[in-house]
Order: structure tokens, then sequence, then C-alpha cells
């Protein structure tokens, strides 16, 4: 897929050094390409041979590990889609994700823009209120929370998880969305008002769409972090019938003795949400990232 | 400074109104768990009947040598990191920006995959390429004739803690390097072209104009590199439980065995708040040493 012939501009730069020297920079060239080609295949590969590994049977995974599957089936999802905690596992990731992807982007932009746009007193001390979020180690407050959770009878709820979720997921979204209403400048909003705009209004009519692009990256971000988290799901629930899609792969481990390829499956069916997420908006995603880190 | 807007001067009541619902979801959920952790910390509990005894928590924690061997894990964890993951990402980020490499952005997209992936799904993967008769590990190696070096990668208490942060470092270099990749693409390329007429090749280019100017980035990369190592939980738990025995417990583990496992909520809460304030304190001092060294008190 890469390397192979180098770079022209290079070669043309220099043209007139010697013919030594200029195969030298040719091969080291093609030696970084072929070295970034074999770690991008690193982050790639194990993905992929648990992708193609779920199509097979365990006896012929047994037999080869490697190989790709002689004769590709869906015996293992048809498995997995026979049972009913699937369904109720995807029900509740899809429900918790949705509700609380809503309200990280609704809050996030509300306290976003009032952060980028006024000064009023407190408004420091609320801007470092909110970095703090992106600073603590998130998973020291498993054991407090349960505690508080369980003191208010909150353990083991529909709704159990949405407020940690949206909680956690505020901070990000804030200064994404901070920094975006902080480059756009206020005059279109100052015409809205002058026009007689009410400020629900002007948010929703005229800053919201103007926010868009970042309200979507924040979205994906709050997406992809509720879907895939665990941590205080497996403190917060221990109902079966509230279980997310990490819990419901967290009881295959007892299984893992036996059906290798039912996990992988498994796991596969787990991912499919993030992966397609991933495949169309990736530049958005990595864009989302680091904007996130760099207020860190 | 924030640009004020002259519109709508926010009163006391509007302020209320839009901001309170997120500040009181926010604090109930970070900042009051906190506050509750140092509370219960002073407590000790049975069957949820706290009682209060000071400071003995502390005492037992500073003395508890399973906290500080736990401390440890995440200090490997982060070495680790700063020596493998961290540099390799520095200098992959280097080359995917000199111009020489062809398909950058397919690869960078490629690379920073395992970042979105769920980390119960990435502990899982790596579990199975452990696996010891059908592990992708131990069979690779025996197909390229290194037999001898199979393990019992996540069995062996004294290989483990080492076992269970190449999934970490796997999973996170992407993210890394795409932050330095944004730091990069932020210096000016005459910068560079500067130095290359002065005669400087792509290492000491690298050295000597990029390194200083990516000062601000590094920062970045370190307190994120500490904030994730010291907060580590969900890989290793899928991984191993943090076993056999406590040989790969991280402290995020070690709050959950003792709340979770042993039922001393009130010790798990002393050993939350440990980890907290280690945290703080490592990010803290990166954070005076780049100011002060680094930056010798200039810009920032």
């Amino acid at each position: 897929m890469h390397a192979v012939d180098g770079a022209p501009a290079q070669t043309q730069a220099k043209a007139a050094r010697p013919t030594v020297e200029r195969v030298v920079s040719q091969i080291l060239v093609v030696a970084m390409n072929l070295f970034l080609f074999a770690f991008a295949l690193t982050a790639i590969f194990p993905p992929l041979w648990m992708i193609y590994n779920s199509l097979k049977s365990s006896d012929e995974f047994a037999r080869s590990i490697l190989a790709l599957p002689s004769q590709p089936s869906l015996y293992n999802y048809r498995e997995i889609f026979s049972t009913t905690q699937v369904y109720v596992a995807l029900f509740n990731s899809l429900f918790n994700s949705v509700i609380a992807t809503f309200g990280i982007v609704v809050l996030g932009f509300i306290i976003g823009y009032f952060l980028a746009r006024y000064r009023f007193r407190g408004r420091n001390l609320l801007y470092g209120f909110f970095l703090f979020g992106l600073l603590v180690p998130i998973y020291g407050l498993m054991v407090p929370v349960f505690i508080q959770f369980k003191s208010i009878g909150m353990l083991n709820n529909r709704f159990t998880l949405l407020m940690p979720y949206i909680a956690f997921g505020l901070s990000q979204a804030i200064f994404l969305i901070e920094g975006y209403v902080r480059s756009i400048p206020p005059e279109i909003e100052e015409a809205a008002y002058v026009d007689g705009a009410s400020l629900p209004a002007l948010l929703m009519r005229v800053v919201f769409p103007i926010c868009r692009p970042i309200i979507a990256t924040a979205a994906l971000l709050a997406f992809l972090a509720t879907w895939n988290e665990f941590a205080f799901a497996l403190i917060l629930l221990s109902d079966d019938a509230l279980k997310t899609i990490p819990l419901w792969l967290n009881t295959f481990q007892g299984e893992r003795t036996v059906n290798y390829t039912g996990l992988m499956a498994a796991l596969t069916v787990a991912s499919i949400p993030v992966i397609l997420v991933y495949l169309f908006f990736r530049e958005k995603i990595i864009q989302g990232f680091v904007a996130g880190s760099l207020k860190g | 400074m924030t640009p004020s807007s002259l519109v709508f001067k926010p009163t006391r009541k509007r302020l209320a109104i839009f901001l309170g619902p997120g500040i009181l979801l926010y604090g109930f959920m970070v900042i009051v768990p906190i506050l509750g952790a140092f509370r219960h910390s002073l407590y000790t509990d049975f069957n949820f009947q706290f009682r209060f005894v000071g400071v003995q928590n502390y005492v037992e924690m500073l003395t508890d040598g399973d906290f500080w061997f736990s401390f440890r894990n995440n200090l490997i964890i982060l070495g680790l990191s700063l020596l493998l993951q961290i540099s390799l990402a520095f200098v992959i980020a280097v080359m995917m920006n000199s111009r020489l490499i062809r398909f950058a952005k397919f690869s960078r997209a490629v690379m920073f995959f395992p970042v979105i992936l769920s980390a119960v799904v990435v502990g899982f993967i790596w579990v199975l390429i452990y696996n010891v008769h059908w592990g992708l590990l131990n069979t690779l190696l025996a197909a390229v004739g290194l037999a001898g070096w199979q393990q019992l990668w996540l069995d062996d208490p004294s290989i483990v803690i080492f076992s269970i942060t190449v999934p970490l470092m796997w999973q996170y270099v992407g993210l890394f390097l795409v932050i330095f990749l944004a730091g990069l693409s932020a210096i000016p390329a005459e910068l560079l072209e500067a130095a290359e007429i002065d005669g400087a090749n792509g290492f000491t280019k690298t050295i000597h104009v990029t390194l200083p100017l990516l000062a601000s980035t590094w920062r970045v990369v370190l307190i994120l590199a500490i904030s994730g190592a010291v907060k580590v939980f969900e890989q290793p738990y899928v991984m191993t439980r943090g076993g056999p025995g406590i040989s790969s417990t991280v402290l995020a583990q070690y709050a959950y065995n003792m709340s979770f496992a042993r039922f001393k909520l009130t010790y798990g809460s002393t050993v939350a708040v440990g980890m907290l304030v280690l945290s703080f304190v490592m990010i803290a001092l990166t954070w005076l040493f780049m100011r002060y060294v680094v930056f010798r008190g200039k810009e920032v």
C-alpha cells in the first residue's frame, strides 16, 4: 500500500547533491514508509483478527488461529441474536447513549456559550470548576459515587447512569463549544438582538446553527464515551434488565475458556456502532479529541 | 479575555436558569463525591453503619504495602508510557509531518482507530492475544521460531504488569500521535525551511527547531499521560481483575477491591482520596516543572 517510490519533491530539491547521498536518502524514505506501514498494521490487525475469526467455527479456530475463514459463517452471530440478553443490552446502551449525548450537548452548548460571551461574577471560578472535570482521575470517583447512589436509593434504576454520564461528558463539551463561540464574531448576535430576538430564540435560531459543526463533534465524542463506558455501569447496576453492552460483554468472562469465536462475535457486535461512526466521521472525531486534550 | 457581548447582560435570574441545571448536576456527580470520599475516609463502616475514627484510615493506608504496591504499578505504567508510547508517538508524528510519507492522512486515521474502541473490547482482544494455546502472540512467536519466548502472559506474576501495560500503550498511542501532529502543524513551514537552508538535516532540525517549539504540546501530553496512568482501571479489570494475587492491581482496582470485594467502603474511600491526591500532586509538579524549568517563567 505504502512506500516503494520515494518523494519526487525531495529528489528534485537535492538534485545537485552526489548520487550516493541521494540513493541513501531514497532508501531512508522507503524505510520510513515501511516502518509507518508496519506500525499502522499493528494498530489495525488485532481488531481485524477479531472480526474475521468471529466468522469461524470454534473447531476451525482451534485448527488455525491465523488463517482467514475457509467458509465464513454467521453462526456465532445467529447464536448471539438468539438470546434475549443482547437485545436488552443493545436497547439499554442505546437508551443511555442517546439521552446522555443529548443532555451533554444541550447543557454544554448553553454553558459553553455563557462562558464564551458573558463576563459575570464567578465566571472564572465556573471555568475552573468545569476544567477540574477534565483533570480528575475519574475512576477515583467510583467508590464515593457508589456510596452516594446507594444512600439515596439511586442504584439499579433505568435512569441511574444518565447523571454520571452527562456530568462526566459535560466538561469536554463545554470547552469545545466555548472555544468555538469565541471564534465567531458577536455582531451576528447583536444584529439579532436589535431585531428583537429573545435569548432562547437567539440561542436556538442564531447561535445554534452557527455552532452546528462543533456541536456535531461534541455529540460524536459524547456518544463514543457513553457507548463504551464500563466502570460506572459495573458498580451502579446489577439488575440484568438494565445491563449495557459493556456489562453484557463482561458476562463472557466465565466462559472465556470455551468459545473464543463466539466471544469475538460478541466483541464485534459491541464495536460495530463505534466503527461505523468512526468510518463516517473520523476526521471530526480526531479533531475533537485533539481540541479536547489541548484544553487540559 | 472574554469578548463581552453587549447583548443580554446576564441577570442573576437568567444565570441561575441557564447555568443552574448543569452546575447542579456536575457538582452532584463530581464535587459532592470528592467531598463524600473525604468525609467517609474519616469513618469505619459495617453494613452501612458509619463510625467516626478520625485519621485512622490514613495511618493505615500510608503503611499499607498493597496500596503502595498498586501505586507502584501505576508508576510502571506511566514510566513505560513515557519511555515507549509517547516517544514512539513523537517520532512517528515527526516522520508523518515530513511530507515524505505516503497516505499520511489515511495512516493517521488507522493509527487512531484503537482509541475509539471500548476499553472492555480492548481488554478482551488482548486476553485472546495473550491466550496461552490459541493466542495471537504465542502463535506468532512460534511461527517465527521464537517458541522459547512464549509466556503465560497474564498468569505469570513477574511479567503480568508489563502484559497489561502493552494494551494500554497500543490503544492510546494514536491519541498522543494526533496531538503531536496538531502541535507540529502549528509550526510555520518557513521556520523549518530556514533551518534546512542553514544546513540542518532531519535530525538536527527536530532537536533544535521542532522540540523547543513543541514545549506546550509536551505539557499537554505529559499531563494527559499522568492522569491517564493514574486512573487506569477498565482494561486491567477485564484482563486480570488485578491478579494473579495483586500483581497487576492498580490504584483504582485496589479501591474497587477494598469496597466491593471486602466491603470496606470507608477504606476504599480513603484509597480514592489517596488516588486523587497523588494524581493532582503529580500533575502540579509536572506543570511547575514545565513552567519554571522548560519555559523558565516565560510565556503562559
